[in-house]
């Protein structure tokens, strides 16, 4: 009698500690260099590639282009044309900080052109000695505008008896360097990405 | 074993769970009701704080989702609605996968126990709110991502979302502003297809068929302009969303067969939708607008009706079943018992009739050309409730748009 009581609690106790450990929370660190998907959407592997699979060629392209003359650039937002709310600024930024560090160009600072015309004014108008005011009509004009659409193209399988359901997302974004000057389009180029994610239909 | 399932000893506590579940089921959350009546009863701040922070039970979230997002768009909190209607759309996605657990309840009790999926034309309705929301902030990127998901969902659901010309016009101004002329001139023309009368598109087709060259296709729509409408590309738009009455409720349908087999169904029941006008007029000078109508009642009738066939085959074998829970009882147990046990199953077969209540009874796009510059503009409602609103703040740049959202007659 006492035998399958004690199997029987034993394996109410395994069951228990396997829903309990089934339902903690558990976090860890991952590294922002390691692919991971979790679906077919967008995710931060995704920017990392777009971003190195850009910067690669445009620096290749400038590194040897003269005497060490670091052009004035500008970045414009990149248009998201995609069925996905991604905030781009997010790659412009990257593609922006790598250039700035591969020495290749320098980069005006749009999003705070408001608050340095507001600086400047302050400096003009408050009584500051001259000596500590910044000097005017010092800033520098773009020579280029870098500006950019990310485009996608979502698929999925039609409507049919199956346990599990086919998506595939593919993602370009054409990046293009325009001269100021001349309007010409001095460098382009794309980054293609495609991922078929399979969802089971049924679930628990 | 199995002959003890359905003696009565074994029943009692079903029985009491199963009446349980009876009382308890086709009950709506009560935040949802207080919210839905203080919407109607004109108190939108209540009924905004009602549902704040509220998400309300699993079965019932999409409902809450939904309701929240056009509470807080009524309010003008568009932020808020953005929030609450992205979730929506989320959960949504989530749940196109079936649970096998909610569907097994389902076969036995009712539909009550599964998670509210929202109709196909409410599921539609999400992604509008979110490009009124959008357009409404001038997030013009945001908005086309809206527009896209709507116009995948019209394509998943063709026949039954093809009244909804509010919808597509929306999506085409959303390609239009952000100077994708091609992808809105294809909208347009399949919107000038779908409605009885083109007339409310034929400016837009003009318009951009000059933009692209279809001089051919601009000829013909000059032909069918409507009288006073003239294109100068300065001209600005005053462009409003207008809500107009209170959308279709669901409501219980049955079938009964004897002994006792009922089957149950949920039907739409049009609520109040006033014929209106929309009018203004900057100053003394009456504006030129168009206006393309969605009537959202029939668009939900539609929807539903395409779910029909599904939803019957689904009532016929949940009745089947009951019966034969039924006959097994009777089996084994007096006519008492099974006279109780069929009346629980009997009052168990409860249709579902949530739906997303605070839904205008029609939605208008109507857009008033207006000259560059700053301008007081008066819009008279006439019909249902007839009011005057003077908008005083209407800045109009050359060529550009301003969006304004209303909720008339309800």
């Amino acid at each position: 009698m006492r035998k399958p009581f004690h199997a029987a609690m034993l394996i109410l106790l395994v069951t228990g500690l396997f829903i309990t450990a089934g339902c903690s929370t558990t976090t860890r660190n991952i590294s922002t260099e390691e692919e991971i998907h979790y679906d077919e959407a967008y995710d931060f592997s995704d920017k990392k590639v777009i971003v190195d699979g850009l910067v690669e060629p445009l620096i290749a392209r400038y590194r040897n282009s003269g005497d060490g003359y670091r052009p004035v650039a500008i970045v414009y937002p990149i248009a998201n044309r995609t069925s996905e709310h991604i905030d781009t600024t997010g790659i412009s930024d990257d593609i922006r900080g790598r250039l700035i560090n591969g020495g290749i160009f320098r980069f005006l600072n749009e999003a705070q052109r408001g608050n340095i015309a507001q600086e400047l004014d302050y400096q003009r108008n408050s009584g500051m000695v001259a000596r500590d005011q910044i000097k005017q009509a010092k800033q520098s004009g773009a020579k280029y505008i870098l500006s950019g659409t990310l485009r996608s193209i979502e698929k999925e399988e039609p409507k049919g008896i199956r346990l599990k359901k086919k998506k595939m997302n593919y993602y370009s974004l054409n990046l293009q360097l325009t001269d100021v000057e001349t309007g010409l389009i001095d460098w382009t180029h794309s980054v293609d990405l495609a991922r078929e994610a399979s969802k089971p239909i049924i679930g628990w | 074993m199995v002959t003890n399932l359905f003696s009565f000893a074994s029943l009692r506590p079903l029985i009491g769970a199963a009446l349980l579940l009876v009382f308890f089921s086709g009950c709506t959350a009560g935040a949802l009701r207080q919210a839905r009546t203080d919407f109607y009863r004109n108190r939108v701040d209540e009924a905004a704080a009602t549902l704040e922070s509220d998400d309300g039970s699993r079965r019932d979230r999409l409902l809450f989702l939904m309701e929240k997002g056009l509470i807080y768009h009524r309010a003008g909190r568009y932020e808020e609605s953005i929030k609450a209607l992205l979730k929506a759309s989320r959960l949504m996605e989530e749940q196109e996968k079936v649970s096998v657990s909610q569907q097994t309840g389902s076969m036995v009790i009712n539909e009550w126990v599964t998670e509210y999926k929202g109709e196909y034309s409410e599921r539609l309705w999400v992604h509008s709110y979110l490009m009124m929301n959008y357009l409404l902030l001038y997030k013009y990127e945001d908005a086309l991502v809206e527009a896209k998901l709507a116009l995948r969902r019209m394509r998943e659901h063709s026949d039954a979302l093809k009244g909804d010309y509010y919808t597509r016009a929306l999506a085409a101004l959303c390609y239009e502003n952000l100077g994708l002329y091609s992808d809105a001139y294809i909208e347009y023309k399949k919107l000038a297809e779908l409605m009885p009368n083109p007339v409310p598109a034929a400016p837009d087709l003009y318009r951009l068929a000059l933009i692209l060259g279809f001089k051919d296709e601009a000829a013909k729509y000059r032909k069918i302009l409507p009288q006073g409408w003239e294109f100068s590309p300065k001209d600005g738009e005053l462009v409003m969303f207008v809500g107009v009455g209170s959308g279709p409720v669901k409501i219980p349908g049955n079938i009964v067969l004897p002994p006792s087999i009922r089957v149950s169904f949920p039907q739409y029941k049009n609520r109040l939708v006033p014929h209106v006008q929309v009018m203004a007029a900057s100053g003394t000078e009456p504006l030129v607008g168009t206006v393309i109508t969605t009537d959202v009642s029939s668009v939900s009738k539609s929807a539903l009706e395409e779910r029909a066939t599904l939803l019957m085959a689904k009532e016929s074998a949940r009745a089947a079943i009951k019966e034969a829970v039924a006959q097994a009882v009777g089996r084994k147990n007096d006519d008492v018992v099974v006279a109780l046990v069929r009346t629980v199953l009997f009052l168990m077969e409860e249709p579902d009739t949530r739906g997303w209540e605070t839904l205008p009874g029609a939605l208008k796009l109507v857009r008033f050309r207006i000259s560059p510059g700053a301008h007081t503009v008066q819009v008279r409602i006439q019909g249902g409730v007839s009011q005057t609103l003077t908008f005083d703040d209407i800045r109009i740049h050359p060529g550009a748009r301003v969006y304004r959202s209303l909720r008339v007659s309800y």
